[in-house]
């Protein structure tokens, strides 16, 4: 389980993140809402080490987390907004090349690790190609396979769905649903509300810096007028 | 005016020269890139200690005349006590010149590179020197490329400078045969076509290999 | 895509070497002479003592021939200084009409050039080497050796017909540059004709072994541009009378040369 504990963040004068706790467990999914600001794509910086914390603790299973080895310990995993592939490698490379060189495997091991994730998401036909010649929600399969293969704990999704055609919101929630299921810490930060019922997930609404509502998804969809905050932001988004 | 006959009969003269110059512009240029890429490594740091003498470095060789460092070079070393044969003092010369310009294309080139790269990089737990590397350098030279092609054949055409410390390429071999004769007008239009033949043809190459690289650029 | 840049390619070069082959065919349209007013000069001031610099006045043996050529004929001159390679053109395209300084007249030359009597033979030409060195007496002696040369001088004419080493030539006629080159190492021998070094050999008898070369005996004379052969007999008649009166003699007297 991943707890965050005051955590807070100060850029100048701005405090992004204000003295935010929340916890995640196995399996869970936690979404983090913010209208607009980057308070919830610098939570999940921190946690892959991108930025620094001024206070606050986090900690993974009771154990605090040292940030700074979270990268070359293979904690937390990133999937970015812009999905930052490497373009001068091949699809098949840019999972192999950070396995051979981020851990201890050989190039064969690592080889047969890409190719199976590749299979898994769909995109072993196009093992060669580049990721110049991927479409948008293919590029996302590879950057998620990509942070997949070094076995992360928590896996972190900025604006998952933003630079994509809103038509495949309902794959990507699907995608990342099973990776809940099969255990892993997922964190999303967005503020496209579509994704909101399509996940079983905890939703963390953000507004200058701090935590100011939290619903269950279930119960959103059951009792709206519990959570008026979050439905407001909703319906804003409907209309 | 223009004798064609002697035009001919200098033409093995001429390819002696043209066989040099490439080898200058190749050397210079070889090791120009190797310095230059170590030296625009190191402008982009971000420690005052290793970016300022960089900067000196690469101000004093673009702020002063090629001619004049391949003089010092050659001429003046000796008699420091270094000695250097002319040619390899000219490829010396010339090398660091160029190396101080393409430090500052290679800077360019890196700061091109989009952060998202090196944060792509470090989430995957790959080190600063891995990420520079493998993600960042070979990215930051494909950019770069056409400028580096561009640096190649303005190095052909700098090595002419040789000429005046006696390195017997492409310019030296025509003043030779023109002092010979007492020939200007064939023997120069001579070499002058010899050096278009030679820019034309390597900028042709450059921009094929271009093409080919750009094949996996986009992002 | 390469076999069609290169066929473009082959093609210009075949197009271009065409182009000229086919224009130098064409007879050269033979002009009359322009009428000569004043005489253009043109000199590289860096060749002692046969033009040089001295008190920001342009001097020397060949000068002095100039002016008493000059004189003689009756009609006044220009002295332009420039390097030597940048006289070749003004002479072969007739913007200069003479040129002077230690030239050596060779057939070769003599193709594009209409040279004068020589008002100079008998130059020897000179191996320096540092102090202590074999002394070197006949053009075998070269064969092993590297040579420096000033360009373009009767001393790159003499090398370029031996066998050595190797021949390093430098682009400026400066004596001084041919003796760094030797200082720094980077040639064994310095040639130069007596004429050129004899400014320089009392200060140079302790640094250097100056030796003269068996069968080496350069001629200076004067260039004077093809297009103008009018001036060229004139010059050559004033030219003889100069040799046989004495006056030649007299100038290479004053300036140490051929004693």
């Amino acid at each position: 389980m991943l707890s965050v504990k005051n955590l807070s963040k100060t850029f100048g004068t701005r405090k992004i993140i204000n003295d935010v706790s929340f916890d995640v467990p196995q399996g869970d999914i936690a979404i983090l809402l913010e209208p607009s600001g980057i308070g919830k794509s610098t939570l999940l910086r921190v946690l892959n080490n991108l930025e620094t914390i001024d206070a606050g603790t986090i900690s993974l299973n009771k154990k605090p987390l040292d940030l700074s080895a979270a990268n070359t310990e293979h904690t937390c995993g990133m999937v970015f907004q812009q999905f930052n592939l490497f373009p001068h490698m091949s699809v098949l490379e840019n999972i192999t090349f950070p396995l051979q060189k981020g851990t201890n495997s050989s190039s064969q091991q690592a080889k047969e690790i890409g190719e199976k994730l590749l299979k898994q998401y769909n995109l072993l036909d196009k093992k060669n190609a580049y990721p110049s010649q991927l479409s948008g929600g293919q590029k996302q399969r590879l950057a998620l396979a990509r942070t997949i293969a070094l076995r992360p704990k928590i896996i972190c999704f900025d604006e998952p769905t933003s630079a994509l055609d809103p038509l495949l919101t309902s794959h990507v929630a699907q995608t990342i649903q099973e990776l809940a299921n099969d255990g892993y810490i997922v964190l999303i930060a967005t503020h496209d509300t579509a994704l909101l019922d399509k996940l079983r997930c905890t939703i963390y609404l953000m507004d200058e810096g701090n935590i100011v509502e939290t619903a269950e998804s279930q119960n959103l969809t059951q009792s709206p007028t519990d959570y008026p905050r979050i439905s407001k932001f909703v319906a804003g988004a409907i209309e | 005016m223009i004798d064609f006959q002697l035009l001919i009969d200098s033409i093995p003269a001429l390819l002696r020269g043209a066989v040099v110059t490439l080898q200058i512009a190749s050397l210079s240029c070889a090791l120009g890139i190797f310095f230059g890429t170590l030296c625009g490594l190191g402008l982009t740091s971000p420690h005052k200690l290793v970016r300022y003498p960089l900067e000196l470095y690469t101000t004093l060789f673009r702020g002063t005349p090629m001619l004049i460092q391949i003089l010092f070079v050659t001429l003046a070393l000796p008699t420091l006590g270094i000695g250097v044969s002319r040619f390899w003092g000219v490829v010396w010369a010339i090398a660091f010149n160029s190396s101080a310009y393409i430090a500052h294309i290679i800077k360019s080139g890196i700061n091109s590179v989009s952060a998202g790269q090196r944060e792509a990089g470090k989430t995957l737990g790959l080190s600063n020197i891995q990420i520079i590397r493998y993600i960042v350098l070979p990215q930051a030279i494909q950019v770069v490329l056409p400028a580096l092609g561009n640096e190649f054949i303005t190095l052909v055409k700098d090595s002419s400078l040789a000429s005046i410390v006696g390195v017997q390429e492409l310019t030296k071999e025509g003043e030779i045969i023109s002092s010979r004769t007492l020939d200007a007008l064939t023997v120069y239009m001579g070499v002058a076509i010899g050096y278009l033949i030679i820019t034309t043809s390597l900028s042709i190459i450059v921009s094929l290999i271009e093409q080919r690289m750009n094949h996996h650029a986009q992002r | 895509m390469i076999g069609r840049t290169v066929s473009i390619l082959t093609l210009l070069i075949i197009v271009t070497f065409g182009g000229i082959w086919f224009f130098s065919r064409k007879p050269v349209p033979r002009l009359a002479e322009q009428p000569v007013e004043t005489l253009i000069v043109g000199t590289n001031a860096e060749y002692p003592p046969f033009a040089f610099i001295e008190n920001n006045q342009i001097t020397g043996f060949d000068i002095d021939v100039i002016k008493e050529l000059a004189k003689r004929i009756g009609k006044p001159f220009t002295l332009s200084n420039m390097s030597f390679e940048a006289l070749i053109p003004e002479l072969q395209l007739g913007s200069m009409h003479i040129i002077t300084g230690g030239i050596t007249p060779t057939p070769e030359r003599a193709k594009r050039a209409l040279f004068t009597f020589p008002h100079l033979e008998n130059d020897p030409l000179m191996a320096v080497q540092k102090k202590d060195s074999k002394p070197i007496s006949t053009s075998q002696d070269l064969k092993d050796k590297i040579v420096v040369v000033n360009q373009g001088y009767s001393s790159d004419h003499f090398i370029s017909d031996i066998e050595t080493s190797e021949v390093v030539r430098i682009s400026s006629p400066l004596v001084s540059t041919g003796l760094l080159t030797l200082d720094s190492g980077q040639a064994n021998v310095y040639v130069a004709s007596k004429g050129a070094l004899q400014p320089f050999i009392k200060e140079q008898q302790e640094k250097y072994s100056i030796t003269p070369i068996e069968q080496t005996g350069e001629s200076s004379a004067l260039a004077i541009s093809k297009k103008y052969p009018q001036l060229y007999s004139q010059i050559q008649s004033t030219m003889s009378e100069m040799i046989k009166d004495g006056t030649i003699e007299k100038l290479q007297k004053k300036w140490k040369l051929n004693d």
